[in-house]
C-alpha cells in the first residue's frame, strides 16, 4: 500500500510538465490543485475519517482559476494530489488590434496573442485603452492556458 | 366602516390560511400587508371590540388581539381608566363564555389582560390586579377542570408579563418603572400566589390511587405555576446590580441567568419552611413519576428547593432543620425506587445543589450520623449506577444520553466536596466511582463499552476527547488520587496488557479492523485518564506534580527498589506481561511503572511505524500519546529538586535534572518527536500535538538549558529544517524555529551565549533568503514555482521566530532588541518582496502575517526613543504605500477576488491596531529624540495607514462580519484616544471617514451602529472641548449628523440595545451644534400636519432637554441619558401609527 502511494503517475501529454505533486495533507486553502484535470484554487479543504481511529481524507473545494467553476474531490490525506504550476505576469498595453491585445513585458518583449477578455473587464479595458489611460494587464498562466485576468492604471511608469 | 374593515380582514385571513398551491406569493405578501397597517390603526378599541363580536374565524381574532396589544401600549398614556377596564372585563368576558377557543387565541387574550393589569398597577398599586386574582381564586376553586385551568393562565399570563426584563422596551415602560412594577408584585401577590397553588395541589395528592386525565392536565398547569415561582428572578440589592451592569456593557439578562438558586426572605417562612411542603412535593413526583410529561416539573421545583437560602434560612438550627427534612424525604424517595433515565439529571441536579448550598451543614453540623451516611452511600451508588447506564448508550448519541449528564452532575458534586474536604473520608466511594468509570470506557472483558462504530466522522464537527470529556476527565483524577494505591496500579497493568496484545498483532499480522480499533480505543482512554491522573493542572502555565502523588511515592519508598524502578523506566522494547505484574507491584515505585508502561506503547508504536505500518496505526491514539508525553513532561521531567517542599527520592532519581536518566528522557522524547514528524506528517492532529510537546519542552529554563546544550536536540531541529517541504510541512518547520526561539529565550545565561545560540538561530536561514533575493537571475527567475515555495517556506520561518518573540518576560526586552537587529533589514527587503509578488495572493499575505506578528510580539519591547522602534514604523509606512500601488484601481476577475482582499485587509486592520497599542504601552513617553526632531509616533503611522488602505475598503468587503467589526472599533478606539491628531490630517479623509460612519450607523447591524455611536460621541466631544482651536471647516465637520440621528431616532425604532449609545452621542452632537438642533426641530415640528402630532412632538422635544443648558458635563449627560430613553418611547406612542 505504501508502495503504491508513493508512485506518482504523470498524466500530461506534453513533456514539459504543467503540474507537481504534493501530498494532499500538505495543500493549503487558497493554494492550487487539479480537480477533475482542471487547475483550481482551493476555496474550502474539510478532513473526515472512517471510524474514530480511521485516517484522515481530505475533501477539497476548488473554482477552476478560468471559469470560476466549482469543482470537488476527496483523498485520503497521504495521497499526492497535482498541483499546476500558476504563474501571474504583468505586461504594458501597448494597443488593440482586431480583438487581440499588444503587451510588453517588463524585460520588453512583446506579444500579441491574446484576445481582449469577455465580460466587465473586457469592456472596462477597451474604455480604459480608448480614454488614452496606461494600463498594466495581469496575464494569468497554468496548464497551457493564458488570459488577462486583472488591469490596473499603471501609476509608476517611472518606475 | 367597521363591517368593511372585517370583510377586509376575513379575506385576508383566508388567504393567509390558504395551502400554498391556491395563492400567489403577491397575494400573500398583500394579505400580510392588511394585517400589518390594520395593527397600526388609531385608536382601534371599537372596531376590535366589532370584530371579536361578529367573527368566527380564530385567525382574526388573534390579529385583532395583536392590533389591541400594539395600541394599548402605545396609547396607555391617552387612555380613559374606565376604557380600560371596559376593554379587560370584555376580554375576560370573552374567554370566559367561548370555551372552545382555541389555545393560542386564548393566551394571546391573556396576554392583552395581563399587560393591561401590569400597566395599571404601576399608578393603581396593584388595586385591578387583587381584583383580577380574587376572579382567578373564584375560577381555581370552582371544581370545574376548564375553569380551574383558565385560572392557572390567566397566572401564568400576570407572572409573565412581569418577570421579562429584556423586553421592556416593547410593553412601552422605561425599565425603572418595570422593574418597580416588578417589585410591587413580588413584595404582594406572588405569594398568595404560590400558597393557592399549593393548597391546590396538596387537595389534589390526597385523592386515592392513581390520578385521572383531568387531574394530571390541573396538575400540569398548577406546577407550571409553582416552578415559575420557585425559579423567580428575586429583585436584590445584588441582581439589581447584575441587571444593571448588563445594561451598561449590553450583554443578555435572560432570567436564567440569575436564578442559581432560591433565595427567599423571612416572608416566605410559613409555607417553605413546613415541612409538609418539602413532602408534598416529593409525595407528588412519587406519584406521577410515570407521566413522563409531569415529572420535569416536580424535579425541577425540587431543585430549586435544595438551593434554599438568603434570609429565611439565616438562622442556623432552621436551616439544619429544612435541611434534615429535606433529606431524610429525598433519600426515603430513593430507597423507594429506581431512578429512571428522564429522573436522572433532576435526581443529579439535587445532589449538586444540596452539597452547593449546604456543604457545611451535611459535612459537619449533622454530625455522621445514619442520615448523612446513608446520603453518601446511595451517592456513590447512584453515581456508578449513571455511569453503567451510561456505558450501555452508543458512544456516539453521547450528547443525547441523560446519565452522561447526570453522571456529570454527581462528579460537580463530588468535586465541590473534594474541594476542603481532603481527608480519606471517601476511599470507598472513590475506589467504585473510579472503577466504573474504567468500566465505561473500557471494551469487555474488563470494561462495557459499546462496540466501535466505522461510520464516516467529519473532523471539524469532532469535538477532540479531551475537550469533551475535559472536566469529566480532571474529576476522575482527583477520585484516582485519593486512592492511589488502587488506581496507578491497575492503570499501568492495563497499558501494559493492552500494549502486548497489540506487539502480538502485529507480531501476527492480524487483519481484524474491529478488534484493533477496540484496542485503540481502550488505549486512548487509558492514557487519557493517566494523564489526569498524575498531574492535577487547570492552569496550563503552572506545572507541578500534585502533592498527593508525591506523598504517596515517599511513604511507599521503603518498600521500593530503586534500581528496578530505573531500570525498569528506561526497558521500552520488551513487553511486560502479566508474570511480571506482581513482582512490580511490590518492588516497583508505580508512578515510574506507569510512565514506562506508556513509554513501552510510545516506542512500540514508533517501531511499527518504521516498518511501515503507519496505516494501520490509530492516528488517534498517536496523538494522544503525544499528548500524555506533554502532560508529564511539564510537571515530571527534569523535576528541579526545589520545586516541592518534600520530594520523593525515587521520583527525583528517575525524572530529576542531575541524574543519569535525565538524558535518556529527554532524548526519548526527542526521538519520537522526530518520528512523528516524519511518519504522522499527513496528520493533523498527531502533528499539533506532536508540535506542542516540543514546544512545551522548550518553554521552562531548566529544561531550554538542558535542550541548548543537547546536540540531538539542534540536530533534530535542523534535520526536520533542511527535509523537504513535501515531507515536513513548512508550517511543522515554523513550529521547530519556534521552539527553538523559545528555547534561546528561555536561557538565562551570559548575554553573549545568547547571542551566539540566536546568531545559529538566525544566521542560516537569513543567509539563505538573501542567497534567493540577491542572485543575479532573481528578476527573471521570480515566478518559478521552486523559488515560490522557498520563499515562503522562509517567511514562515521569520514568522515562527517572531511568533514566540517575547514569550518568556524575563529576558522579553533584550531577546526582542536583538531579534530587531537581525530582522530589520530582512522586513525592509520584504517590502520589495511584495512589490515583486504583489500577484501572488498566498505570499503577499505571508508577508502581512509577518509584519503583523512582529507588530504583536516585538514592538512593545523596542525603544521609542531610540531608532528601533522608528524603523519599523518607516518600513511598515513603505509596506502601506506598496501595497496600495499595487492594488487601488485594480480590476480583477480572479476567482475569490472578494474573500482574498477580505484577509489582506483583516490582517492590515491588526497590524495598525497592534500600532496604535504600542502607543498606549509607552504613555506618550519620549516624544522627542535626542536631537529634538519630534518622532514618527505609533498613531501617526497608524493615522497615515489607515489613509493607505481606506480607499481599498468597499461596502462589498465591510460586509464581512469580522473586518467589518475591526474596521470600525479601530476607528472608534484612534477617535476616543487621539482625535487631536486626526484633526490635523486632510479634510478630504477626514469626510471620507465621516461617509463610512453614516454607513455604518444604518447598514452592518446593531453591534456596528454601537461602535459608530462611539465614534461620533468621542469626535463630538473632541469639537465640542476644542471648538476655539479649530478651523470652522473642521468644526463643522459633524454636523450633518445632527439631523441623520434625529431621522433615525424619528423614523425607525432604534434596536433597545443601542438607545443608551445613541442618547450619549446624540447629546455631545447638540452640545456641539446647540443653534442647529433648535433650528432642526422647530422645522421639524413645523411641517407636521397634524396639529396634535406637532404638539406632543413639541412636548417630547421639550422634556428631552428640560433644565438642560446643552454643555458638557457629567451630570448633564446622565440626566441626558435618562431623557432620551423616556423620549424614545414616547414618540413611538404617537409617530408609528397611520
Amino acid at each position: 500500500m505504501a508502495d503504491i502511494e508513493d508512485t506518482h503517475f504523470e498524466t500530461g501529454d506534453s513533456g514539459a510538465s504543467t503540474t507537481f505533486p504534493m501530498q494532499c495533507s500538505a495543500l493549503r486553502k487558497n493554494g492550487f490543485v487539479m480537480l477533475k484535470s482542471r487547475p483550481c484554487k482551493i476555496v474550502d479543504m474539510s478532513t473526515s475519517k472512517t471510524g474514530k481511529h480511521g485516517h484522515a481524507k481530505v475533501h477539497l473545494v476548488g473554482l477552476d482559476i478560468f471559469s470560476g467553476k466549482k469543482y470537488e474531490d476527496i483523498c485520503p490525506s497521504t495521497h499526492n494530489m497535482d498541483v499546476p504550476h500558476v504563474k501571474r505576469e504583468d505586461y504594458q498595453l501597448t494597443c488593440i488590434d482586431d480583438g487581440y491585445l499588444s503587451l510588453m513585458s517588463d524585460s520588453g518583449e512583446l506579444r500579441e496573442d491574446l484576445k481582449i477578455p469577455e465580460g466587465e473587464l473586457g469592456a472596462q479595458l477597451k474604455a480604459d485603452y480608448e480614454s488614452g489611460k496606461e494600463l498594466l494587464c495581469t496575464v494569468l498562466k497554468s496548464c497551457g492556458e493564458e488570459c488577462v485576468i486583472a488591469i490596473k492604471n499603471n501609476t509608476a511608469l517611472d518606475k | 366602516m367597521e363591517q368593511q374593515i372585517l370583510q377586509e380582514l376575513e379575506s385576508a385571513a383566508k388567504i393567509i390560511l390558504a395551502q400554498p398551491s391556491v395563492v400567489t406569493n403577491q397575494q400573500r405578501t398583500e394579505a400580510e400587508n392588511v394585517f400589518l397597517n390594520f395593527r397600526r390603526t388609531k385608536c382601534p378599541y371599537q372596531i376590535c371590540k366589532y370584530i371579536f363580536d361578529h367573527t368566527s374565524i380564530d385567525y382574526v381574532i388573534f390579529e385583532t388581539c395583536n392590533t389591541l396589544k400594539d395600541a394599548i401600549i402605545r396609547e396607555w398614556n391617552y387612555m380613559e381608566i374606565d376604557d380600560v377596564n371596559s376593554i379587560r372585563d370584555y376580554l375576560l368576558q370573552h374567554v370566559l363564555n367561548h370555551p372552545n377557543t382555541p389555545v393560542f387565541v386564548r393566551e394571546k387574550i391573556l396576554q392583552v389582560i395581563a399587560i393591561m393589569v401590569k400597566r395599571g398597577s404601576v399608578t393603581d398599586l396593584g388595586a385591578e390586579r387583587r381584583k383580577l386574582l380574587g376572579e382567578v381564586e373564584r375560577l381555581i376553586m370552582s371544581g370545574e377542570l376548564r375553569k380551574q385551568i383558565l385560572g392557572c393562565s390567566i397566572i401564568c399570563a400576570l407572572m409573565q408579563e412581569y418577570s421579562n426584563t429584556v423586553k421592556s422596551a416593547d410593553v412601552g415602560l422605561p425599565w425603572e418603572a418595570h422593574l418597580s412594577a416588578k417589585k410591587q408584585f413580588e413584595m404582594t401577590d406572588l405569594k398568595n400566589i404560590f400558597q393557592l397553588c399549593v393548597g391546590s395541589l396538596n387537595e389534589i395528592c390526597k385523592m386515592d390511587g392513581s390520578f385521572s386525565e383531568n387531574a394530571l392536565m390541573l396538575i400540569k398547569s398548577l406546577l407550571l405555576i409553582a416552578e415559575s415561582t420557585l425559579m423567580w428572578a428575586f429583585i436584590s440589592a445584588t441582581n439589581i446590580l447584575f441587571i444593571l451592569h448588563a445594561r451598561i456593557y449590553r450583554f443578555s439578562t435572560h432570567e436564567a441567568d440569575f436564578n442559581l438558586s432560591l433565595k427567599l426572605s423571612t416572608h416566605w417562612k410559613d409555607i417553605i419552611l413546613d415541612p409538609s411542603f418539602i413532602q408534598l412535593f416529593f409525595h407528588l413526583h412519587w406519584k406521577i413519576r410515570n407521566s413522563a410529561h409531569l415529572t420535569h416539573y416536580t424535579l425541577n421545583c425540587l431543585v430549586q428547593l435544595a438551593s434554599l437560602n438568603g434570609p429565611i434560612v439565616a438562622v442556623k438550627q432552621v436551616k439544619i432543620d429544612y435541611i434534615k427534612n429535606y433529606m431524610s424525604c429525598f433519600l426515603s424517595f430513593l430507597n423507594s425506587v429506581d431512578i429512571v433515565d428522564r429522573e436522572a439529571i433532576g435526581v443529579s441536579n439535587i445532589f449538586l445543589k444540596l452539597l452547593l448550598f449546604n456543604k457545611m451543614i451535611i459535612m459537619s453540623d449533622l454530625g455522621r450520623e445514619e442520615l448523612v451516611n446513608n446520603f453518601f452511600r446511595q451517592m456513590t451508588q447512584l453515581t456508578c449506577h449513571f455511569a453503567e447506564k451510561a456505558s450501555q448508550h452508543d458512544s456516539a448519541n453521547y450528547d443525547e444520553s441523560m446519565f452522561t449528564e447526570a453522571f456529570d452532575n454527581m462528579l460537580k458534586a463530588w468535586e465541590h466536596l473534594f474541594l476542603e474536604h481532603n481527608e480519606n473520608l471517601f476511599v470507598e466511594s472513590s475506589k467504585c466511582i473510579f472503577d466504573s468509570y474504567l468500566r465505561w470506557h473500557l471494551s469487555p472483558p474488563y470494561g462495557s463499552r459499546s462496540k466501535a462504530t466505522s461510520e464516516e466522522v467529519d473532523e471539524a464537527e469532532e469535538e477532540e476527547d479531551l475537550n469533551k470529556f475535559g472536566s469529566q476527565l480532571v474529576s476522575i483524577g482527583i477520585f484516582a488520587r485519593q486512592v492511589l494505591d488502587h488506581s496507578l496500579p491497575n492503570l499501568a497493568k492495563l497499558i501494559d496488557e493492552k500494549t502486548y496484545e497489540l506487539r502480538l498483532m502485529w507480531q501476527g499480522a492480524s487483519n481484524n479492523n474491529i478488534q484493533r480499533d477496540d484496542l485503540y480505543e481502550d488505549l486512548h482512554w487509558l492514557l487519557m485518564i493517566s494523564g489526569h491522573v498524575l498531574t492535577n493542572d487547570k492552569d496550563e502555565s503552572v506545572s507541578s506534580i500534585p502533592d498527593s502523588i508525591m506523598k504517596y511515592s515517599i511513604q511507599r519508598a521503603p518498600n521500593v527498589n530503586i534500581n528496578a524502578s530505573l531500570t525498569l523506566l528506561t526497558t521500552v522494547d520488551r513487553s511486560i506481561t502479566q508474570s511480571d505484574y506482581a513482582q512490580l507491584e511490590e518492588s516497583i515505585d508505580h508512578v515510574v511503572w506507569l510512565v514506562s508502561a506508556v513509554f513501552r506503547l510510545s516506542e512500540l508504536e514508533k517501531q511499527m511505524g518504521e516498518a511501515k505500518l503507519t496505516h494501520v496505526l490509530s492516528p488517534t491514539l498517536s496523538s494522544t500519546i503525544a499528548w500524555f508525553l506533554q502532560t508529564w513532561a511539564s510537571s515530571y521531567l527534569l523535576l528541579p529538586e526545589a520545586q516541592n517542599s518534600e520530594n520523593s527520592f525515587v521520583l527525583v532519581s528517575a525524572f530529576g535534572q542531575q541524574t543519569d536518566c535525565a538524558k535518556w528522557l529527554v532524548d526519548f522524547i526527542l526521538n519520537k518527536v522526530q518520528s512523528n514528524i516524519c511518519l504522522f506528517s499527513a496528520d493533523n492532529c498527531v502533528t499539533e500535538n506532536t508540535c506542542k510537546l516540543l514546544l512545551s519542552l522548550s518553554s521552562t529554563r531548566n529544561k531550554a538549558l538542558f535542550l541548548l546544550k543537547n546536540e540531538f536536540f539542534w540536530s533534530v531541529i535542523n534535520n526536520g529544517l533542511r527535509s523537504h517541504s513535501g515531507y515536513v510541512s513548512p508550517e511543522i518547520k515554523r513550529v521547530l524555529i519556534k521552539s527553538l526561539t523559545t528555547a534561546t529565550s528561555a536561557y538565562d545565561g551570559p548575554e553573549e551565549k545568547r547571542r551566539e545560540y540566536i546568531d545559529q538561530v538566525l544566521k542560516s536561514i537569513i543567509e539563505k533568503f538573501r542567497g534567493i533575493v540577491l542572485e543575479e537571475n532573481f528578476k527573471k527567475q521570480y515566478h518559478d514555482e521552486m523559488i515560490r515555495s522557498e520563499i515562503m517556506e522562509i517567511i514562515h520561518l521569520f514568522i515562527g521566530v517572531v511568533e514566540v518573540a517575547g514569550v518568556i518576560q524575563s529576558t522579553a526586552t533584550t531577546v526582542c532588541k536583538c531579534l530587531a537587529e537581525y530582522l530589520s533589514p530582512v522586513l525592509s527587503d520584504m517590502v520589495s518582496l511584495i512589490s515583486i509578488y504583489h500577484n501572488y495572493q498566498q505570499i503577499t499575505q505571508l508577508i502581512l502575517e509577518l509584519f503583523k506578528e512582529c507588530s504583536r510580539t516585538m514592538l512593545c519591547y523596542l525603544s521609542s526613543s531610540q531608532n528601533e522602534a522608528r524603523v519599523f514604523y518607516e518600513i511598515c509606512l513603505r509596506l502601506v504605500e506598496t501595497y496600495v500601488k499595487h492594488n487601488s484601481g485594480r480590476l480583477t476577475e480572479e476567482v475569490n477576488a472578494e474573500e482574498d482582499s477580505f484577509q489582506d485587509m483583516l490582517l492590515f486592520l491588526d497590524l495598525l491596531t497592534n500600532l496604535l497599542t504600542k502607543d498606549i504601552i509607552d504613555c506618550g513617553l519620549a516624544e522627542e529624540n535626542g536631537e529634538g526632531k519630534p518622532v514618527v509616533n505609533s498613531v501617526h503611522v497608524c493615522i497615515l495607514g489607515l489613509q493607505g488602505i481606506l480607499p481599498l475598503m468597499s461596502v462589498e468587503t465591510l460586509k464581512f462580519p469580522t473586518l467589518c467589526f475591526k474596521f470600525y472599533s479601530l476607528l472608534s478606539y484612534i477617535w476616543e484616544l487621539h482625535a487631536e491628531k486626526v484633526c490635523e490630517q486632510p479634510h478630504e479623509f477626514l469626510v471620507n471617514i465621516l461617509a463610512v460612519i453614516e454607513l455604518g450607523l444604518t447598514l452592518f447591524g446593531t453591534q456596528i451602529t454601537g461602535i459608530c455611536c462611539e465614534f461620533i460621541q468621542f469626535f463630538s466631544r473632541h469639537l465640542c472641548l476644542h471648538a476655539a482651536q479649530l478651523q470652522p471647516e473642521k468644526f463643522l465637520l459633524l454636523q450633518p449628523f445632527l439631523k441623520i440621528m434625529m431621522t433615525i431616532i424619528l423614523s425607525r425604532q432604534i434596536n433597545s440595545e443601542n438607545i443608551k449609545v445613541f442618547g450619549l452621542a446624540f447629546h455631545s452632537l447638540i452640545c456641539c451644534y446647540k443653534d442647529y438642533y433648535l433650528r432642526l426641530v422647530e422645522e421639524l415640528i413645523s411641517s407636521q400636519t397634524q396639529p396634535d402630532i406637532a404638539q406632543r412632538l413639541s412636548e417630547a422635544f421639550t422634556k428631552l432637554t428640560a433644565g438642560l443648558h446643552l454643555g458638557y458635563d457629567r451630570q448633564e449627560k446622565l440626566t441626558f441619558e435618562n431623557n432620551f430613553e423616556k423620549f424614545v418611547i414616547s414618540i413611538q406612542e404617537f409617530l408609528f401609527i397611520k
